[in-house]
């Protein structure tokens, strides 16, 4: 085990605290992972490539300001928790995504953007009072979201792609503009890749 | 050992590498694992790391199947949007019901009514344009318009934050292409399920709707065992029937597909099509396996073009055969050439099942010599060499003063080689694809032994070497280009030193032997580019 998890629960309780830079360090921690899944739950819907750094943006900035409502202690809690702000922002994300494209010029009106945000804090609170136990299994998917964005930007689509969204081969290989063979070896040189670089970053 | 090499290509063991661990992949994401082969793992002493990579991995990935459990479960982590039950407008979306190229289908319950319903999400990031909005709810008025009992009707339609949906009548039961996996139904019990299918289609098309995308996962098949054909039109509006990217290159399996549809001619979108579709159901459910079974697309398409199905009658010999002639006639590929309708279709299969005489008449002698051009194009090319040659003999033979020495002897061995090539035809239909290497070895020996009996000098008649080697090239297969190579070698060197002329200046058989290689050699480049070539159109 990596002595990571220690260190997100060190400065969930110093940033609990009141310690402003342990706050600013623990969401610098979990840009990567928010920006991965984000990604991943936007594209597995939309089946297109689409740009989810405002999603990303919007679910660090509830995050932060929802901080105190966060009761957990533990970095499997933590993420859980923003993976269900980042639910409930996805949601969001995706209609107003849509609508977007469709009437390009109207603007998308602000009402409903404050009425929704109150919602998701809202909702927030009832369901953090119960942890659930599924959530927690994944304690070290932090340190595979910087691993993931440490490689090429090829192989970081190639793992994107059919690792994350689970996409067919063919699928990969028609949205990457490559022909399958290529796209398969793209695949196995990126999680080569990825396996040395999860390496380097756990001592043993 | 695996250090990215420039041009990466992969080799053997690697190859066999990333297909386990693609299987491996596919295991994971339905939960199961599966154990690698010992010597792989000894090649690869870092696949253990690379399996725990992919394990975790999948604990990031979007989940393969959805939960349809209460709230709270573990689905709930992973996206609301998969959330289920969840309230979808006037409609409790229940469970998920399955899902395909364009949407997810759910089953769902309208709160006021208390019915359930099937309701269709359209998920594709095309559906981005007002015009295809505009398309998709005036094929959805279209389709709410029909009535009739073997077709799936259509109560509502709407968008729901940005999503367009369709509310369609739910059919309990499971669909054609599930029932056949369950197990094969019997050739009456097959007739009998496309019969009603058939006049579906033909009631579709009088509206002035092509459905596009008839299949057995389109059929819906209730508790009763009344098929219901649904997805009618949506193809054209969403254009998953031919999955065209830009370059107008067909991907997916066209199993199903007519010929013209395949290969991209939208223009000629028309009832034929649905014939052709409902042929290669029947097809598959009097045969068990469809019209080209070849499991790669490349090849499934090459043959859709170019060449016949096996008839009905030589897979399953219990097939009669006025049931194959109905299936065969569907899968023309002229439209101009299968049934008008698809009322006509259905009137042929009704009369079959009655034992009455059907419609059909038999093709003609023209297109049955067409149909077997197409489907044995390799011994229909040698027999027609044959026969050429035959007839050139025998003019030879009757115009000679005196009867000639050769005729007998090279008669018989061209008679031998026609019952040979027949043969292999035969073996070949059976899926043995090694036939064509012996094949190919045959022709180059067995010209070789008709040289021998030639008047000489037969140095002219030298030049069947790069013929036979220009045309194996047909098949398509670098190694059968390289087999037929050196035949053609090792049988012209043989033959010279059986009966060199004596005229002949020494180094000729090696200017003879070199000219055959280079043809050779740029015979099996040319393929293999043409090869590379198609499988990237074909693979995107």
């Amino acid at each position: 085990m990596s002595a990571q998890p220690s260190r997100i629960r060190q400065l969930i309780s110093d940033a609990r605290d009141g310690d402003a830079a342990a706050r600013d360090e623990l969401f610098q921690c979990c840009r990567n992972y928010v920006a991965v899944v984000a990604r991943t739950q936007v594209e597995s819907w939309m089946r297109t490539k689409v740009d989810a750094s405002d999603l990303v943006q919007q679910t660090l900035l509830d995050a932060h300001q929802g901080f105190e409502q966060f009761q957990g202690t533990e970095e499997g809690e933590w993420l859980a928790w923003l993976k269900q702000i980042l639910a409930h922002n996805t949601q969001d994300f995706i209609r107003r995504y849509r609508t977007a494209k469709r009437a390009v010029g109207k603007e998308v009106s602000g009402d409903r953007q404050t009425e929704s945000r109150a919602g998701i804090l809202e909702n927030l609170r009832e369901s953090i009072d119960s942890p659930s136990q599924a959530l927690m299994a994944h304690e070290r998917e932090l340190e595979l979201a910087d691993a993931i964005s440490r490689l090429s930007p090829d192989h970081q689509e190639v793992i994107h792609l059919r690792s994350l969204q689970r996409l067919s081969f063919n699928e990969v290989a028609e949205r990457m503009g490559r022909s399958r063979p290529a796209t398969q070896m793209l695949w196995f040189r990126a999680v080569e890749k990825l396996e040395e670089i999860l390496k380097e970053n756990s001592p043993e | 050992m695996t250090t990215p090499r420039p041009d990466d290509e992969p080799t053997s063991a690697e190859l066999e590498l990333l297909e386990w661990l693609d299987k491996y992949d596919d295991a994971l994401a339905r939960g199961e694992t599966i154990e690698f082969p010992s010597d792989l793992a000894k090649k690869f002493d870092k696949l253990p790391r690379w399996v725990q990579c992919l394990e975790r991995l999948g604990s990031l990935a979007i989940p393969q199947t959805i939960d349809s459990g209460a709230p709270g479960s573990s689905s709930r982590s992973s996206s609301s949007l998969t959330q289920l039950p969840r309230d979808f407008g006037a409609y409790e979306l229940l469970e998920e019901l399955g899902r395909g190229g364009m949407g997810v289908v759910y089953l769902g319950r309208h709160r006021k009514l208390d019915t359930h319903f099937a309701v269709k999400m359209i998920r594709t990031s095309e559906f981005a344009s007002e015009e295809e909005i505009r398309r998709f709810f005036q094929e959805a008025q279209a389709a709410s318009r029909l009535k009739h009992p073997n077709i799936v009707s259509v109560h509502d339609a709407g968008e729901l934050d940005g999503l367009p949906f369709l509310v369609m009548q739910y059919i309990r039961g499971e669909t054609l292409s599930e029932r056949t996996k369950r197990e094969p139904l019997d050739l009456d019990g097959a007739v009998r399920i496309l019969i009603p299918v058939a006049r579906a289609v033909d009631y579709l098309h009088s509206q002035g709707i092509i459905h596009r995308d008839v299949k057995p996962a389109n059929v819906l098949i209730d508790d009763d065992g009344v098929p219901h054909v649904t997805d009618f039109g949506l193809a054209k509006v969403f254009n998953v029937n031919q999955e065209q990217t830009a370059t107008g290159t067909v991907i997916g399996t066209p199993a199903y597909m007519a010929p013209e549809q395949a290969w991209g001619k939208t223009n000629t979108v028309c009832a034929a099509n649905d014939i052709y579709s409902l042929g290669a159901i029947l097809y598959e459910l009097i045969v068990g396996q469809t019209p080209f079974p070849e499991s790669n697309p490349l090849d499934q398409i090459l043959r859709l073009r170019d060449s016949e199905p096996r008839p009905p009658r030589r897979v399953n010999p219990l097939v009669p055969i006025e049931l194959e002639q109905i299936c065969l006639r569907c899968l023309e590929k002229q439209p101009g050439l299968r049934y008008e309708t698809a009322k006509d279709l259905a009137d042929d299969l009704e009369r079959f099942l009655h034992s009455e005489p059907i419609t059909l008449k038999p093709i003609g002698v023209w297109q049955r010599i067409r149909r077997w051009v197409r489907r044995e194009p390799a011994l229909v090319s040698h027999l027609a060499g044959f026969l050429t040659m035959a007839i050139i003999i025998e003019i030879r033979q009757i115009l000679a003063s005196q009867p000639r020495a050769s005729f007998y002897p090279v008669m018989v061995i061209l008679l031998t080689w026609s019952l040979l090539a027949t043969a292999m035809q035969k073996l070949l239909i059976r899926g043995k694809l090694w036939v064509r290497y012996v094949w190919v070895a045959m022709d180059a020996v067995l010209f070789t032994v008709a040289l021998n009996f030639a008047q000489p000098p037969i140095e002219s008649l030298l030049l069947g070497y790069p013929m036979l080697i220009a045309a194996c090239s047909l098949w398509y297969e670098p190694t059968v280009v390289l087999v037929m190579t050196i035949a053609s070698v090792v049988s012209y060197l043989t033959l010279f030193t059986l009966r060199g002329d004596s005229q002949t200046p020494v180094h000729y058989p090696f200017i003879v032997t070199g000219m055959l290689l280079v043809v050779g050699g740029i015979t099996f480049g040319l393929i293999r580019r043409i090869r590379k070539l198609l499988d990237l159109q074909a693979n995107g």
